[in-house]
């Protein structure tokens, strides 16, 4: 068969069309550019290559050979060697990919837009013109390109927390519409072989022109009604709340999976902190005096910008690494109010046991922190408060400390990790921390200088504003600006640990909170970030190098006795800048003011979710019209399978006498009752002049007539053809139908009297019966008497 | 008018299949954006059977050919006209006459809407390969929407006849007399001054048919009448045609059969031209009785074209009706298979004393190169029986072959004069 190519120029539009929707991803459409600029040298090249007879896969080749030569002399025209693409031009597209590839994995939407970005971001797109372009003009496929057409559109939708604005959508159907109409038209076009004229002269030429006669007009009419119908059904129907099936951009804005945290310009503080509306996020009682912080995660990936959890071991125990010499006490706290997402969990470490009621849980080995599987609305957790001293952990607590004592754990190892863009500054940062101590050289004693150096001695203010970081890291930043708030203290705690040599991971969670009549309340302002060292024996030690009343007193066994007794409020506000909504929303990369990637909005349950999507008037209108709707067809089903009961095997004359009662009840319902008495030949001239019946369906009528007089009146034995009496019946009513008033058809399509009769004669032997059983139970006891 | 089911194309529940998947993951998954996708494609193909699929009725449709009666290979403009009768306007129609495959492409074309009472012509033009009695239409309408997502078949209109006569050839040279002792057939005593056939009514006399009695005549003049027929004036020409299927090879059209036709319209047209009256003898015609009387070669045309291999038995009472046709002498020219000797044997006594008989012997068996005996026999056969014969073998070329054969034929009439 010929295949009718689709107008490529309209395909390269469907493709851009589509594309469009990608753009909330990325922060400026120039990528865009980029794509058009491919899909240009696409169309060119297919376009000349089709005159020249070619087809299939060899055109698409050469397009992708066009557009990644064209891509190459554009980005890498210094790699090439006259012209021509050398492997070094494959590394330094390899190189935008992998960065691009970063991007993806540290940002959320809508992903700046780098240079590395630009350019992944256009071949993308390019890729998608290719494959359109293959499969609607190469294949003439126009309906199954709206396949590629759809993965742009749904990459946004899937990236996104929220629905894509409405004129995303019509812009991708429009295209897709646009396209298939166009399509049909050059087929219907190639399909026409002898053009029909208007018997009546027309104006315009009086060759019928498929566009302007109808089907142009149709195709607009059709396409906007049912885009304005999607648009509108799919705002009234409730949904069931979003689930993402896959890891994408999307869940790093709400913080559902994969927890990040950083400076990440992605992580918005308002987003992320509510507004700076202070919302409570858990609620607790505790037998400790001192409680301890809360904590949700403790990691030790850093890839430059951007603290992120780990891929969890999980098990059913978790690491504690606290000798047994240590003394310690236990406490229990019993959390209420609990309106953290899963799967996480916020409860002070070192945890002994957790109870979670019904909800499932399981620990990250390394970490102990524990996941959940649902949101437990409140929990009990015990826990372990060791009795650290400065002398335990500047001796060792079960021998000298040293290196070489680590283990050699990979945990160990990636506690180790300098992130290297800072590693200098951090290096030189440390060196300066740690210089004055001469012979004290344990690592307690190395760590207590770099958090006295960053709480007191290094100059540095508390701030939430961040200086700009003129293209430094952040920790760089940090460290010459020397202003930050706790991520950013934390941070640099740990890679100066990390420096000296100290294994040491970030931990992210919840200050205290303050105390109100025994109940702990904590905030969403009280989020704080603080490192943890490791030390052989004890385990992962808390220190707290931020600085400032905001975060409370250092832990106990970090303060030298000499220097105890900072100012102290155990309900301090936390940490958090309370006055996040002032803070430059537009602030530089890398430096942004986000205080942690936790999320703490609050996140119903599944459960919840379908609770008050039950509560919703909308889902009860559309369960109520759907409850409707299935009644409503109880008697057309009923009536349809009665009739095909009817239609079943017997001898001749039951079967033709089933038919013909069967088109009878049907004129009826149709409001075209049989005449009073008369043969069946005066039935049909009725049927005929009442049913203002045409002449196929006369026909039909009077074959019928004859094949039911056959069958009752000829001799038994005769051959009578009964196979297309129920379809001869069926365009007799199709043939009444439209004479009918639509009060008649709407009764005889949803009242049917072939069903009601069913249907009472069902009740009535129902109510025989019972009466029956009645009876004889009666009867019984008659006669029992 | 007939009417199918309305349908969803492939297309069509492709989209409704693929927008019910997208809604329920939508709605499941809770995406609007996915929802909105699902309600699209389901919404239209859904709209396209509620707005654009409206029942095809009250289409008029007549259909016109040019001319009217064709032969084959000569071009026919056939005109199709329908009109929207009814008081609403038509969806847009896309429309193929149905014509009978086997002569030409069906045209196919785009009606557009038809307002109420509007009209349009499709005009297009075939050129038969094969004679026959051939249908056109009725023609077939399609509604579909801009987006192929649904379909509706309707026919209407019924089919239109169209005659495509056998081709016919001009030949030249006369089957001349002379020398054959046979004349043209008994010329009447009586001339009749007007007519080919003269009925007048005279009285009864002993000896007369009883079976010519002119009952409405007798009872006007109570007296006997009967049915004076005038032999007609003009020289007569029978020409038979051997449509026996075992004589000649092929399965649904064969060449040598379809060249024994052409072959016979030829002679047949070419003796009328000369002035004969002709009279056609197929077993259609025998069993109809319509052989007695003579045909206009036109009538002759019409059966020739409808002409169709019969089972051999049919043809006994072809030579019946020949016998009695030829017998008062005239010109018979036959087209023959020569498969069967003891039948053209049969067929050898048909030349009557004042006879000029003519033979084309149709050599199915025979190649342009391999001789077939059968073909000679039978040859011999009717030259000893006193009859001009020429044989044909394949390849059975119409255009250069029958003029070939009838020259053959009358210069071997000649000789057999000489």
């Amino acid at each position: 068969m010929r295949i009718t190519r689709s107008n490529p120029v309209l395909a390269a539009l469907a493709t851009v069309l589509s594309l469009w929707s990608l753009t909330v991803l990325i922060e400026s459409p120039g990528w865009l550019v980029g794509t058009i600029g491919y899909l240009v040298v696409i169309g060119v090249v297919g376009a000349g290559l089709r005159r020249l007879g070619w087809t299939g896969l060899a055109v698409l080749a050469t397009q992708t050979v066009a557009v990644a030569l064209s891509a190459i002399w554009l980005h890498a025209g210094e790699t090439t060697w006259y012209g021509l693409p050398t492997p070094a031009s494959l590394g330094a597209f390899l190189d935008q990919f992998t960065q691009f590839g970063q991007t993806v994995y540290v940002s959320a939407a809508p992903l700046p837009s780098s240079r590395a970005v630009t350019i992944t971001m256009s071949l993308i797109g390019a890729a998608v013109g290719l494959i359109i372009d293959y499969v609607a003009v190469g294949r003439g496929a126009a309906s199954a390109a709206g396949i590629p057409l759809l993965v742009p559109y749904l990459a946004a939708a899937a990236n996104r927390s929220e629905p894509l604005p409405w004129g995303f959508f019509i812009a991708a159907a429009l295209g897709f519409l646009i396209l298939v109409g166009s399509h049909m038209q050059r087929r219907l076009r190639g399909w026409q072989s002898a053009p029909a004229r208007a018997l009546q002269p027309t104006g315009s030429g009086d060759v019928v022109d498929l566009v302007s006669d109808g089907f142009g007009t149709a195709a607009r009419r059709l396409g906007l009604i049912a885009v304005v119908t999607a648009l509108t059904a799919g705002a009234a129907l409730p949904h069931l709340p979003t689930r993402y099936l896959l890891d994408g951009l999307a869940r790093s804005d709400t913080g559902v999976g994969r927890t990040r945290i950083g400076f990440a310009s992605s992580l918005d503080v308002s987003r992320s902190l509510i507004g700076g509306n202070p919302s409570v996020v858990l609620r607790y009682r505790t037998s400790a005096t001192s409680p301890a912080p809360l904590r949700v995660v403790a990691t030790s990936t850093y890839d430059g910008t951007t603290w992120s959890r780990p891929i969890p071991s999980l098990g059913p125990t978790g690491r504690q690494d606290l000798d047994v010499s240590v003394s310690r006490t236990e406490a229990t706290i019993s959390v209420e109010d609990y309106t953290l997402s899963p799967p996480a969990l916020a409860a002070p470490q070192p945890l002994v046991s957790v109870d979670l009621g019904s909800v499932g849980w399981q620990v990250d080995e390394p970490t102990a922190d524990v996941y959940v599987q649902a949101q437990p609305a409140s929990y009990s957790a015990t826990y372990v408060q060791p009795a650290w001293s400065a002398d335990l952990l500047r001796n060792g607590i079960d021998g000298a400390p040293g290196p070489d004592r680590l283990p050699t754990s990979r945990t160990i190892q990636s506690a180790l990790r300098l992130d290297l863009l800072s590693a200098a500054a951090v290096r030189a940062a440390a060196a300066e921390a740690v210089e004055d101590l001469g012979d004290r050289t344990t690592p307690y004693d190395r760590a207590m200088a770099i958090q006295r150096w960053l709480r007191q001695e290094g100059g540095f203010a508390y701030s939430l504003d961040l200086d700009p970081s003129n293209g430094l890291d952040p920790i760089t930043a940090f460290l010459q600006s020397r202003r930050g708030y706790c991520v950013q203290f934390a941070t640099a705690m740990v890679m100066m640990a990390r420096a000296e040599g100290i294994p040491a991971r970030m931990a992210i969670g919840f200050l205290p909170g303050t105390m109100e009549n025994g109940v702990y309340t904590v905030s969403s302002t009280d989020a704080h970030t603080w490192p943890e060292l490791y030390f052989p024996g004890a385990g992962w030690v808390r220190f707290e190098p931020t600085p400032g009343s905001s975060v409370g007193p250092p832990p106990a066994w970090t303060v030298p006795p000499a220097t105890a007794a900072p100012t102290s409020s155990a309900g301090a506000t936390a940490s958090a800048p309370s006055g996040s909504s002032t803070a430059p929303t537009t602030a530089p990369r890398g430096v942004d003011t986000g205080q942690d990637g936790l999320t703490l909005e609050v996140q119903p349950t599944l459960a919840d979710r379908v609770g008050t999507l039950m509560r919703d008037p909308r889902f009860l209108v559309a369960a109520t019209l759907l409850v409707t709707l299935l009644c409503a067809l109880v008697l057309p089903v009923t009536a349809a399978l009665v009739r095909r009961r009817r239609h079943d095997t017997g001898p001749p004359p039951v079967v033709a006498a089933a038919a013909w009662s069967d088109l009878t009840s049907r004129l009826t319902d149709l409001g075209l009752p049989p005449p009073p008495g008369g043969t069946l030949r005066d039935w049909r001239d009725h049927y005929s002049r009442e049913g203002h019946l045409q002449e196929p369906a006369r026909d039909s009528l009077a074959t019928m007539v004859a094949t039911v007089e056959r069958a009752q009146f000829a001799r038994p034995g005769t051959a009578v053809d009964l196979a297309d009496l129920p379809q001869r019946s069926a365009e007799i009513v199709a043939a009444v139908g439209p004479t009918r008033a639509w009060r008649h058809r709407v009764r005889a399509f949803f009242l049917p009297s072939d069903a009601r009769v069913w249907w009472r004669r069902r009740y009535a032997v129902r109510r025989a019966q019972a009466r029956q059983v009645i009876a004889q139970i009666g009867d019984g006891f008659r006669r029992r008497r | 008018m007939s009417r199918r089911r309305d349908l969803l194309t492939t297309r069509g529940f492709a989209f409704l299949a693929a927008g019910l998947t997208l809604l329920a993951a939508g709605l499941l998954l809770g995406f609007p954006d996915l929802t909105r996708v699902g309600f699209l494609l389901i919404a239209l193909p859904v709209l396209a059977m509620l707005l654009v699929q409206r029942r095809v009725t009250g289409l008029e449709v007549s259909r016109s050919t040019s001319p009217a009666r064709t032969s084959v290979d000569e071009p026919v403009a056939v005109t199709v006209t329908v009109r929207n009768a009814r008081s609403r306007s038509t969806p847009a129609l896309l429309a193929e006459d149905l014509i009978d495959v086997r002569i030409g492409e069906r045209p196919r074309t785009l009606l557009g809407a038809l307002a109420p009472g509007q009209g349009r012509t499709l005009a297009y033009a075939v050129r038969p390969p094969l004679r026959g009695r051939q249908h056109l239409g009725p023609l077939a309408v399609e509604v579909r929407d801009p987006f192929g997502l649904t379909i509706q078949h309707a026919r209407v209109g019924g089919p239109s006849e169209l005659i495509v006569l056998p081709r016919v050839l001009p030949l030249s040279g006369a089957p001349s007399a002379a020398g054959m002792g046979g004349v043209d057939g008994d010329v009447p005593a009586l001339l009749a001054a007007h007519a080919e056939i003269d009925q007048s009514v005279r009285e009864y006399r002993d000896g007369d048919d009883l079976r010519r009695i002119h009952w409405p005549a007798t009872a006007r003049t109570g007296d006997f009448m009967v049915r004076h027929e005038d032999r007609p004036v003009r020289r007569r020409a029978t020409i038979v045609l051997d449509t026996r299927a075992s004589g000649f090879r092929g399965e649904v059209t064969s060449e040598s059969f379809e060249w024994a036709v052409s072959a016979a319209a030829s002679v047949l047209r070419h003796l009328a031209n000369l002035g004969y009256a002709v009279r056609l003898i197929t077993p259609e015609t025998a069993g109809e009785g319509a052989a007695a009387v003579e045909m206009s070669p036109d009538a002759a045309l019409d059966v020739l074209a409808a002409a169709t291999l019969t089972p051999a038995a049919t043809f006994a009472h072809v030579l019946d009706v020949a016998q009695s046709l030829t017998a008062s002498g005239g010109v018979l020219a036959a087209v023959l298979a020569t498969h069967d000797l003891d039948l053209l044997r049969d067929v050898a006594r048909l030349r009557g004393p004042g006879t000029i008989a003519l033979a084309l012997l149709v050599d199915a068996g025979a190649g342009a190169h391999t001789a077939s005996p059968v073909g000679e026999q039978s040859e011999a056969v009717l030259r000893g029986a006193g009859w001009g014969v020429a044989r044909a073998a394949g390849p059975f070329d119409q255009v250069t072959g029958v003029p070939a054969s009838w020259a053959a034929l009358t210069r071997s009439l000649n000789r057999v004069g000489r």
